[in-house]
């Protein structure tokens, strides 16, 4: 794997669909249940937080360019450091994508494969997932760049579809259920955004470090007008508190859009974007997941990994009792939680890093490693 | 048996260690190294100019010999280029031999022995019956009875010598042979030589042979070689060598109207079988010094000729000698059409999709190799291969530049529809009538639900008794010959169709959606790429009667995978799109109008990637001056 590249776009268009896939998820109902009519702030503020975030950990990165997170904490702390680092890393993505699996699997039962067995309807999701990361990380980003645009006008053409439902009236009262829920009790929200975790990884695949601030910079822009956009239009079409009740927004979006008598119903064209998007997240996330467990334990190979990781999150997906419970978990542990992971514990094996570094060099702390 | 599937088992779930084998990666441009970038030394007209400072290619760097390369800079890949050492493959030159200085003794070994076992012989004698009898040997005369000598005398500075020529009937010009080659050795020799030369090797070669195509040659193999391509050996007492004359004459047909690939406006002409006719028939476009053709032979037996085509001073040199270690490495007894060499050639065998071009038209290949591209044409093959391919130059028609953009970019959208449909369209209705009912509008719903109601057999049964009897029906159009063929087609698909209604075995909404399917088939500008889709839409077919849209989306991204992981002699198959490249917009999803085309196309990493300038119609600013 050490022969691949891949450039800033391929880069961002990744970081986008793996934090984008939120949209089509539960996103713009949890926005509303939290913030009201005023649900659209909390991607806005939290983005621009995460913004911050992000230049410190570039700044923190700036030394340490083509290397990964991982070779990181070996720097700094040795096997140890590099174990443990790892294993964290390893332990919330294994989380997330079987929470995801799970909610997926649930998602296209309801709404296209009602007869079918969830284990049936997941199995697919699993055979796409280890074929794409057996392939490897290029034939997905490069399809990535295919998707996305596919996918970019499936929104645009909900958006489009629902003018004439929206109605100005519903973004007031303009605070929602008040600053104190949306600007404090939700600023754990920037968890929304921990796919950028993805970023540390494919660093090294990336190369220069301005290529890296690129790719981080503008996902997250992208994605914050995604999400701000998305969810303003969800509650413009939607009044709170009705919008708290929809399962999947967007698909109950899609359903609103009718031109005539002969275009109505579209959702499942709608269907077959947003599960183009899920099985590039899940193909994206498991690769990653596999590159994290080769590079934690030192392994030669990842690819007879597949497989067996593939299965494990298999068995994990079905640990949720129920549908609801898995959205629970979802947004109320990972989606509040994911930060600690995916901001915390990089500033401090940055921080740690830089330290050791200055230490070894005597005071050239900012030259490249 | 129980071991045999113990095996299979073993080889499908078992990691095996991954063979070290370096793909093969096209050489990228100085200018696009990540070294060069990161120096801030950037710059596209320095870039060209280096460029061109540059030596051209690796041959005049080293002499005549190709080196090993490994690409620099912190954009190294790790992956030295391990082409194996080519030598020269085949000229044009006439091979003029000097004549042995070595002792007598020392290379006419056969010579002065009393033993008559010609088998041995490898080397031209001084001796004409060691050679005839050798010839007779190699070629089972009497038994092959299209091997002709013909045994005569030549007068040489007085002095009779005997001579013989050999060669194939059949494959000679008898005309050429008798005047060009019998007339002046059997009677022109006769006549006084006004030279002081008394070689008689010389004066056979500079006075007695009056043909535009003379070699001297010592290896029988060398001979036998020509001699069975259509040309005559002769062999003259005495001397310790043999003169071949290329005098193929061997019937084939004239240059006609491509079969494939048709076109309404643009050239009408196509290959032939004949190599020669075909390197002509691009050196009538290409007009450029800096156009190669050069020979390759492949096969051990059959000793293909084949000629391998690129503009020396645009292509990327590390794709020629790839394309050069690929033929050298091809060891087979035959090959018989350009059919078996891309095979041979492709990156892998099991991709659905075709990674070279195939292509009948001489105007296309000289556009392709303008590009950058290496193609390679095959005797006996009306078809030209080109390489590298992307998936998008499968959907293109070289009628796509000669008509104006906008009706080039509504054929290309016509093109993406009818492959989309024929790819999809029968997985869709499965889909929808199975598991998306709500899509359909209730007046649509009402129709296909009445056409269906007599019908016994489910949709997915429905649909694949049609696409098997379409196929049965296409096939068999085929297989007849002449103005039957299509017309059988014709009324097989109208009486069968018909018939299937009446019998309520088909509902005629499934009698739509098949035809309606064939017809964007044919739609598709590449043969290969045409049976690709007929294959993978039965994998649609199915995945929509198993999931609905989810199984055909997953089917699409499986697909997706395999492309854009998939390369064609190190340039990614989905290229420009993924990876993105420059140029996406200008030629290669919809076309901008020709003004536009400045640059080749990005990816093929050619030495001079200007085209054209970027003022090409000068007459329009010689307006605006005016005004």
């Amino acid at each position: 794997m050490s022969d691949v590249r891949f450039g800033k776009q391929e880069g961002i268009f990744m970081i986008v669909n793996a934090m984008s896939i939120q949209l089509f998820l539960g996103l713009p109902r949890r926005m509303c249940e939290a913030g009201g009519p005023a649900g659209w702030m909390i991607p806005l503020y939290t983005s621009l937080i995460t913004l911050v975030l992000f230049f410190l950990v570039s700044k923190l990165y700036s030394p340490f360019e083509s290397k990964d997170i991982l070779d990181i904490a070996h720097f700094a702390g040795g096997s140890i450091l590099r174990v443990v680092v790892g294993i964290i890393f390893i332990i919330e993505y294994i989380f997330a994508l079987s929470i995801l699996l799970r909610i997926f699997g649930e998602d296209i039962k309801i709404f296209a494969l009602n007869q079918s067995p969830l284990s049936f309807v997941i199995i697919f999701f699993i055979i796409v997932m280890v074929i794409a990361s057996y392939v490897g990380i290029e034939g997905i980003l490069r399809l990535n760049i295919i998707i996305l645009p596919v996918v970019a006008f499936a929104l645009l053409l909900v958006l489009f579809g629902n003018i004439n439902y929206m109605e100005i009236s519903n973004l007031f009262p303009i605070f929602g259920t008040g600053p104190y829920e949306i600007f404090v009790k939700e600023l754990s929200r920037i968890s929304i955004y921990s796919a950028l975790s993805g970023v540390y990884f494919i660093a090294p695949f990336i190369g220069k470090h301005k290529d890296f601030k690129k790719v981080g910079y503008w996902s997250l822009i992208i994605i914050c007008l995604l999400f701000t956009l998305g969810t303003m239009l969800y509650i413009l079409v939607v009044p709170y508190p009705t919008s708290t009740e929809y399962f999947i927004p967007f698909l109950h979006l899609a359903r609103y859009v009718s031109y005539g008598r002969f275009f109505q119903r579209i959702e499942s064209v709608f269907i077959l974007m947003w599960t183009l998007s899920a099985f590039s997240y899940l193909s994206g996330g498991l690769f990653l997941l596999l590159y994290m467990i080769k590079k934690t334990f030192r392994l030669e190979y990842y690819r007879p990994l597949a497989i067996p990781i593939a299965i494990i999150l298999y068995s994990i997906c079905f640990i949720p009792s129920s549908l609801m419970y898995s959205v629970t978990i979802e947004g109320e542990i990972l989606r509040r939680y994911a930060w600690i992971v995916t901001f915390a514990v990089p500033i401090a094996v940055l921080i740690f890093a830089r330290l050791v570094k200055r230490k070894k060099e005597g005071g050239k702390c900012n030259e490249k490693v | 048996m129980l071991a045999d599937i113990k095996k299979v088992l073993k080889d499908l779930f078992i990691f095996k260690e991954p063979e070290k084998i370096e793909k093969f990666i096209l050489k990228e441009k100085k200018s696009e190294t990540r070294q060069y970038n990161e120096s801030g030394n950037f710059d596209d007209g320095k870039a060209e100019e280096e460029n061109k400072d540059e030596p051209k290619s690796d041959k005049e760097e080293t002499g005549g010999e190709v080196t090993k390369k490994e690409s620099s800079g912190p954009k190294k890949r790790g992956i030295k280029s391990q082409f194996a050492p080519i030598t020269k493959i085949g000229d044009n030159k006439d091979k003029e031999e000097e004549k042995c200085q070595c002792d007598n003794k020392e290379d006419n070994g056969d010579e002065g022995k009393t033993s008559k076992d010609v088998s041995t012989m490898t080397k031209v004698s001084k001796k004409l019956s060691d050679n005839i009898a050798y010839l007779k040997y190699r070629y089972s005369i009497p038994d092959s009875a299209d091997v002709v000598i013909r045994e005569f005398n030549i007068t040489v500075k007085g002095k009779t010598i005997p001579t013989f020529i050999i060669f194939i009937d059949g494959m000679i010009n008898t005309d050429i042979l008798d005047m060009a080659i019998l007339q002046p050795l059997m009677l022109l020799s006769n006549m006084e030589i006004k030279d002081s030369e008394n070689d008689i090797e010389n004066i056979v070669k500079n006075r007695l042979l009056p043909h535009n195509q003379i070699k001297i040659l010592r290896e029988f193999s060398e001979i036998i070689d020509d001699v069975n391509f259509g040309g005559c050996g002769i062999f003259v007492d005495g001397i310790d060598v043999a003169f071949t004359a290329d005098i193929k004459g061997w019937k084939s047909r004239g240059v006609d109207r491509p079969n494939t690939e048709m076109v309404i406006r643009g050239p009408q002409e196509g290959f032939i079988e004949s190599l020669r006719t075909n390197t002509g028939l691009i050196r009538k476009i290409l007009k450029d010094a800096s156009l190669i053709v050069e020979n390759v032979t492949v096969g051990k037996r059959s000793k293909t000729p084949c000629s391998l085509l690129y503009v020396k001073d645009i292509v990327n040199d590390s794709l020629v000698e790839e394309v050069k270690r690929r033929l050298n490495g091809i060891n087979i007894d035959y090959l018989i059409d350009s059919g078996e060499l891309e095979q041979l050639l492709e990156d892998n065998s099991f991709l659905a999709v075709p990674q070279i071009i195939a292509t009948e038209r001489p105007d296309r290949v000289a556009a392709m190799l303008t590009e950058g591209k290496v193609a390679i044409l095959v005797q006996g093959s009306p078809f030209a291969l080109v390489m590298p391919a992307t998936h998008i130059d499968l959907f293109h028609s070289s009628e796509d530049s000669y008509i104006r953009f906008p009706y080039a970019n509504l054929l290309r959208i016509i093109r993406l529809c009818a492959v989309a449909m024929s790819l999809l369209l029968p997985g869709f209705y499965i889909a929808i009538t199975n598991y998306h009912h709500e899509m359909i509008p209730t007046d649509l719903l009402f129709a296909i639900e009445a056409s269906r109601e007599r019908v016994p057999f489910p949709s997915l049964v429905e649909i694949l008794i049609m696409e098997f009897a379409f196929e049965f029906i296409r096939e068999a159009g085929i297989r007849i010959p002449g103005p039957l063929g299509s017309t059988l087609g014709i009324i097989g698909g109208l009486i069968l169709g018909q018939a299937a209604v009446a019998a309520n075995i088909v509902s005629p909404i499934m009698i739509i959606i098949v035809a309606v399917t064939g017809i964007g088939s044919f739609a598709i500008p590449n043969f290969s790429l045409g049976y690709a889709y007929r294959i993978l839409r039965f994998v649609y077919i199915f995945l929509g009667a198993v999931a609905g849209f989810f199984g055909i989306t997953a089917g699409l991204f499986l697909q997706g995978i395999w492309l854009t992981s998939a390369k064609s002699f190190g340039v990614p198959f989905m290229s420009p799109l993924g990876p993105v490249t420059k140029g996406a917009a200008i030629d290669q999803v919809l076309r901008a109008p020709i003004w536009k085309q400045e640059k080749r196309p990005d990816y093929l990493n050619v030495k001079k990637s200007e085209k054209q300038s970027h003022i090409s119609r000068q007459w329009l600013e010689d307006d605006k001056k005016r005004k």
